[in-house]
C-alpha cells in the first residue's frame, strides 16, 4: 500500500473510535506505565490519528514513535471494545501505522533495527550465522523433510528455538513426542524466519520478500501440514501468509498436534505429574486464534495434575510482554515488567509452576521469576515439557 | 548546502567472535561468505548527523566511499536513507591503503567532486579503528576540524559542534567550510525500510579509479596480525548456596590480595 | 633522517596537575629514550600550566617544554596542532607520543598529516626494533584482535597511547631537568575556531578511568534500585561503577558510566562484573584490568572466558554473601 492509502485506512479506522476508553482498562502497557490515558490503546490509536490528521511536527516524532512500537500487539483491546463498544480494530490501524511509520523511516525504536537487519542479513532476527542454524538443526536427529519418506508433518522450529538453549530443550522435548507418537515428520533444514518480526514491525517488503521464499520452499517440497512451536510462526502462516497461496497447507500449533494425538490414543500418558500448575493463555494462540481449549484439554490429560486458571485467563490473559517486536526492545516510559506482574499472580494462587506454550512467553516468563527471586518455589515449564513428563516412565 | 559524507564497508561486526577469523599471512580478516559487508556503524550516523542536516536546510549529500565494488550497496543504502547521490573510489591500486593514502584519495575525490560546505566522517572505522581519515582530509583540504561531535547544526556559514570531552561537553564553532567527524553520542541512524533500499538498488553509482585519481603511498605498514590467546583459565567458586559463594569470593579475592 | 633525536611526550593536566596519562607517557617515553640513548622532553601546553613543569621532571623528563598562553586556555585544533607542529620542526625528535585521550584523538592525526610523517593510534605496546623502527601495537576489530604497526620512513614516529597500558616510573624528587618556555609564534589569526561554552559532567566519587576496583553492571541488573547494590559495593572497596550499554540505554543508571570500546577504558587492580555476558566491546574496555571477577547465573556467558574468578548464580543472592564477608574482612 503507498502512504496516502495507509493513511487514508488509518484515519478511516479510528475515526470511527467513540473514545469510551473502555480499551484502556485491559491494555498491558498501562500496568508498566505510569497508566496515563495516552500511554496505551486508544491512546496510541488517537495519538497516530492526530499526528496523519494534523501533521504535527517533527520534535514528537519520537516520543510518537515509541507510543506506536511500545504495544505488544496482544489484540486485547480489540476484544474488548468488539464485546463492549464500537468493534474498532484498533491493531489494524497500529500494524498500518507502524508501515506508515517504518516508510517514512521514523520507526521502529532503536532496539528494534537489529531483528530487521539480521533478518535481511542473515534470515532470522538474531544474527545467527545460515551455517550456525543448519548444524543445529542436522544435530535434531530428524530427517530433512525433502527426504523423509512420507513424511505427513512439516515441523516448523522457528528462529528462538535455534538461537536460544531453554528452548531448544522445549523443541528436542516435542521432538521426543512425535517420534513417540511416531508422527512421520521432517524439519527444513533451510529453515529461515517465518517473517513475524518484519510483519509485526512494519516492514512489509521484507515480509513479503520472505513470504515468497517460504511458500516456495513449501511447495517445491509438496508441504501439506505445518505444525509449529511458536504461535506467532503460527499466526502468520495462518493470517498473513497469501491464502490463495497456502491452500490445501494446514496449519496447527503444536497444542493443537498434541490433543489430535492424545485423543488418537498414539500418545498414552501414564506417569503422573502430581502439580499445582497454572496456564499462561499466549496472546497469539488465545485472543489472535481463539485457541483456549486445545492446551487445557492436552493438561488435562496429564494423570495427577491440578490445573488452577489465573484470574485473568484465556480471554483475559495477561500479555508476557513479548509480542509486536518487544522482545527486542524496552522502552523510556516502561517501569516495570509484565512477566513479574504475572509472576506475582502465579505466586498469589499458589502455583507450583507456569505452563506456557510460546518460546517468548516462556522466556519472559523466567526473567520474571529471577527478578521477583522465586526460582525456588516456582518453575516455568513448556506444555512439550510437560508431556514428555507425563509419558516417561518413572524412576 | 552541500554535504559530503565519507563511508566505509566493513565486515559485520555484529557476527559471533568465533566466526571472526584473521588471514595472518594477508594481514586481515577473513571474509567467509555467508557474513554480509555492512556500512561502519559511525559512517552510518555522520550519514544520520547530514540527514538531519537536510531535514531543516534545503542540502544536499554526496555519499563517497574508498573500497571495493561491492561498496556501491552501502552507498545504495545511504541513498536509501536519503543522501542524493554517490560515488565509489575504486581500483587494485588503491588496495592496501593506510589511514594516510585513505585520506589522499578521498580528499582529492572531494577537491574534484565539489566545492563541499560541509564533510562529515565517522570517528573512526568499525574494522582497523584508527581513527585518522577525517582529521586527515581536513588536514589535506586545509579546512577546520573538530572530532568527536554529539550534536551538530549550521547556520549563518559556521557550523556549531558539541563536542563530546572526557567528562561532559564543549561547543566549538567554525566558519563553513569544516569537517566534523561524528561519535555514537550523535544518535541513531535512521532504519531505511527495504522498499526503499530496494528502490536505490537501481541506482547508478559511478566509479573513479586510478586514472581518475592518483594511488598515494602508505605511511604505515601492518607487520603482524593476530587472535590473542586466551590463558587466563576461570576459577569458579564452590559453594552450597549462592550467598556461601559470594562468600567465598570474597576469601578468594583476600587471599589474592584484591581486595 | 640521521639528525632526528629525542623522544617527545605531549602531556596533558587535570585540576592542575599532571595527568595520570601524562606520567604513563613519561613511563614510556623514559625507556624509549633510554634504549635510544636520546632524551626525553615533555611538552606542557596551555594558560598557567608552568607550575607542574617540574613534577614531569620527577617523573622522568630531561627537559620540559612550556607553552603557556592564554591562547591555548581552551583547546582548539587550530592552536594546538600549530604550536606543536612548530615545537617538533624546531625539535627534530625521532618519537612523539601522545595520549589516547579526547585531546590527542582530535590532535594527534591532523598533526601526523601536517608534519608528513604516520600515526598509529590506541596503543597499548611499544618497542624498538634493531633498526630503531617502533613497533606499535594496537586493538582492532572491535577488540577482536591486535595488530603492530611501524612508520618506516616519516618522521617523528607517531604513537597515541591508550590510558593504563603504560607504567609511569616512580617519582623522583632529586630528578633535575631544564624547564625551558617555548613561544610558537602563534596568533588568534591562525584560528579558525571558538568554543562556545562548556559544560561539565556530574561526576560524583572516583574516576571511572583511574580507579582501582570498578564494579561493573549489565543487563541481568534488572532495573535503577538494583544498580544501587552495586554503587554500596563500590564505595565499600573504594571503587567506581560502571556499566555496560543496557543498563545506560534503559537509565538505570547515567550514560557516563559506560565502559567499553565507545565508553570508558578501565584498567583496575580489581574489576567485578555482575550480571553481564561480556560482549567484546565491553571486554574491549575492560582488558587492561588485573584481576577480573565474573558473577552470572550463565555458566556459558563470555565473561567467564576471560574471567579470572566466577560465580555462577543469581548476582542479587550472591552479593549479600559477597559484601558481609567483605565487610568482615575490612574490619580486621
Amino acid at each position: 500500500m503507498s502512504q496516502e492509502e495507509l493513511k487514508q485506512d488509518i484515519l478511516d479506522v479510528v475515526t470511527n473510535c467513540v473514545k469510551c476508553r473502555f480499551c484502556l482498562a485491559v491494555c498491558p502497557l498501562l500496568d508498566i506505565t505510569k497508566g496515563w490515558q495516552g500511554q496505551g490503546a486508544s491512546g496510541i490509536t488517537l495519538a497516530i490519528y492526530t499526528a496523519l490528521k494534523w501533521e504535527v511536527e517533527r520534535e514528537y516524532k519520537e516520543a510518537l514513535r515509541d507510543l506506536l512500537f511500545s504495544c505488544t500487539t496482544c489484540r486485547n483491546c480489540v476484544v474488548r471494545c468488539q464485546e463492549t463498544s464500537v468493534g474498532v480494530d484498533l491493531l489494524d490501524a497500529i500494524d498500518k501505522s507502524r508501515q506508515f511509520f517504518v516508510e517514512e523511516m521514523y520507526g521502529p525504536m532503536p532496539q528494534q533495527k537489529k531483528p530487521l537487519e539480521f533478518l535481511e542479513r542473515y534470515g532470522n532476527p538474531y544474527g545467527m550465522l545460515p551455517s550456525e542454524r543448519k548444524e543445529w538443526m542436522k544435530g535434531l536427529g530428524v530427517p530433512d523433510y525433502s527426504e523423509a519418506t512420507a513424511a505427513e508433518v512439516l515441523l516448523y522450529i522457528g528462529c528462538t528455538a535455534t538461537h536460544d538453549p531453554r528452548i531448544a530443550d522445549v523443541a528436542r522435548a516435542l521432538i521426543q513426542l512425535l517420534k513417540a507418537a511416531q508422527v512421520k515428520f521432517g524439519i527444513l533444514e533451510d529453515e529461515t524466519c517465518c517473517a513475524c518480526p518484519t510483519f509485526r514491525l512494519g516492514e512489509q517488503f521484507l515480509a513479503e520478500e520472505i513470504v515468497q521464499e517460504n511458500i516456495s520452499k513449501f511447495k517445491s517440497r509438496g508441504v501439506k501440514h505445518i505444525v509449529t512451536l511458536s504461535p506467532h510462526c503460527f499466526d502468520t502462516f495462518l493470517n498473513n501468509y497469501p491464502k490463495s497461496e497456502m491452500q490445501g497447507i494446514k496449519v496447527q500449533h503444536y497444542s493443537q498436534l498434541l490433543r489430535d494425538l492424545i485423543k488418537q490414543g498414539r500418545l498414552v500418558l501414564k506417569s503422573k505429574v502430581e502439580k499445582k500448575v497454572t496456564y499462561h493463555d499466549p496472546c497469539y494462540l488465545g485472543r489472535h486464534n481463539d485457541i483456549y481449549e486445545a492446551p487445557r484439554e492436552v493438561l488435562g490429560s496429564i494423570p495427577g495434575i491440578k490445573l488452577v486458571e489465573f484470574n485473568r485467563c484465556k480471554a483475559d490473559s495477561l500479555c508476557c510482554g513479548g509480542g509486536g517486536g518487544r522482545m527486542w526492545a524496552d522502552f523510556e516510559a516502561e517501569e516495570e515488567r509484565l512477566a513479574n506482574i504475572r509472576v506475582r499472580e502465579a505466586i498469589s494462587l499458589g502455583a507450583e509452576v507456569i505452563v506456557t506454550a510460546c518460546p517468548f512467553c516462556l522466556i519472559n516468563m523466567e526473567d520474571g521469576v529471577k527478578s521477583v527471586g522465586v526460582e525456588d518455589s516456582l518453575k516455568v515449564i513448556d506444555i512439550a515439557e510437560l508431556i514428555l513428563s507425563a509419558i516417561e516412565e518413572q524412576g | 548546502m552541500k554535504i559530503a559524507v565519507c563511508v566505509r564497508e566493513i565486515l559485520d561486526p555484529e557476527i559471533p567472535s568465533k566466526a571472526f577469523k584473521i588471514d595472518a599471512e594477508a594481514k586481515r580478516a577473513i571474509k567467509l561468505p555467508e557474513v554480509e559487508l555492512v556500512i561502519s556503524d559511525y559512517d552510518a550516523r555522520a550519514l544520520e548527523a547530514a540527514l538531519r542536516i537536510k531535514d531543516s536546510l534545503e542540502s544536499e549529500i554526496t555519499v563517497m566511499s574508498l573500497g571495493a565494488e561491492s561498496a556501491k550497496d552501502i552507498i545504495r543504502r545511504c541513498i536509501a536513507m536519503g543522501a542524493d547521490e554517490g560515488i565509489l573510489v575504486s581500483d587494485p591500486a588503491f588496495d592496501d591503503s593506510d589511514s594516510f593514502a585513505t585520506a589522499c584519495v578521498l580528499a582529492e575525490a572531494i577537491k574534484k567532486q565539489n566545492n563541499f560546505d560541509l564533510i562529515l566522517c565517522g570517528i573512526q572505522e568499525g574494522d582497523w579503528d584508527s581513527g585518522q581519515v577525517g582529521s586527515g582530509v581536513a588536514e589535506l583540504l586545509g579546512i577546520p576540524s573538530v572530532t568527536r561531535a554529539g550534536n551538530i547544526e549550521v547556520n549563518d556559514g559556521k557550523v556549531v559542534v558539541e563536542r563530546v570531552v572526557t567528562d561532559g561537553r564543549e561547543t566549538v564553532e567554525m566558519l563553513l567550510p569544516a569537517l566534523v567527524t561524528v561519535s555514537s553520542e550523535i544518535g541513531e541512524p535512521r532504519y531505511p525500510s527495504i522498499r526503499r533500499v530496494r528502490e536505490a538498488a537501481k541506482k547508478e553509482i559511478p566509479t573513479w579509479t586510478a586514472a581518475d585519481i592518483a594511488p598515494a603511498i602508505p605511511r604505515s605498514e601492518i607487520v603482524s596480525l593476530f587472535i590473542p590467546s586466551r590463558e587466563a583459565e576461570c576459577e569458579f567458586i564452590a559453594g552450597e548456596s549462592p550467598e556461601e559463594m559470594g562468600s567465598n569470593l570474597a576469601l578468594k579475592l583476600r587471599e589474592a590480595k584484591a581486595i | 633522517m640521521t639528525d632526528r633525536k629525542g623522544v617527545v611526550i605531549v602531556g596533558e593536566l587535570s585540576d592542575d596537575n599532571l595527568a595520570p596519562i601524562t606520567t604513563e607517557l613519561l613511563g614510556i617515553g623514559r625507556k624509549l629514550a633510554d634504549d635510544l640513548g636520546h632524551e626525553l622532553s615533555a611538552v606542557l601546553i596551555g594558560s598557567g600550566v608552568g607550575q607542574v613543569a617540574s613534577e614531569a621532571i620527577h617523573f622522568g623528563a630531561d627537559k620540559v617544554y612550556v607553552i603557556d598562553n592564554p591562547l591555548f586556555k581552551d583547546y582548539l585544533t587550530d592552536s594546538y596542532v600549530a604550536a606543536l607542529d612548530n615545537l617538533s620542526r624546531q625539535l627534530k625528535p625521532e618519537i612523539l607520543l601522545l595520549g589516547h585521550t579526547s585531546l590527542g584523538r582530535d590532535l594527534a592525526p591532523r598533526l601526523a598529516f601536517r608534519l608528513g610523517t604516520g600515526l598509529t593510534q590506541d596503543c597499548i605496546e611499544l618497542s624498538l626494533d634493531e633498526e630503531r623502527i617502533v613497533h606499535k601495537t594496537k586493538p582492532v576489530y572491535g577488540g577482536n584482535a591486535v595488530a603492530v604497526y611501524v612508520c618506516r620512513e616519516g618522521r617523528p614516529q607517531m604513537a597515541t597511547i591508550r590510558l593504563k597500558a603504560m607504567e609511569p616510573i616512580a617519582c623522583d624528587d632529586s630528578q633535575q631537568g631544564e624547564i625551558l618556555p617555548f613561544d610558537p609564534q602563534i596568533g588568534q589569526a591562525d584560528i579558525r575556531g571558538k568554543v562556545v561554552s562548556r559544560e561539565e559532567d556530574k561526576l560524583t566519587g572516583i574516576k571511572l578511568e583511574e580507579a582501582d576496583v570498578v564494579v561493573c553492571g549489565g543487563r541481568g541488573i534488572g532495573d535503577h534500585e538494583s544498580f544501587q547494590q552495586l554503587e554500596e559495593l563500590a564505595r565499600l572497596l573504594g571503587g567506581a561503577v560502571g556499566a555496560t550499554r543496557p543498563p545506560c540505554d534503559n537509565k538505570w543508571c547515567p550514560a557516563h558510566y559506560q565502559v567499553g570500546l565507545t565508553g570508558k577504558l578501565v584498567s583496575p587492580l580489581l574489576y567485578i562484573g555482575i550480571a553481564l555476558s561480556g560482549a567484546s566491546q565491553h571486554l574491549a574496555g575492560v582488558s587492561g584490568s588485573k584481576i577480573i571477577v565474573a558473577i552470572n547465573s550463565d555458566p556459558e556467558a563470555n565473561i567467564f572466558r576471560v574471567a579470572r574468578f566466577g560465580v555462577v548464580a543469581n548476582w542479587k543472592q550472591v552479593l549479600p554473601g559477597f559484601v558481609s564477608k567483605v565487610k568482615e574482612l575490612l574490619a580486621n
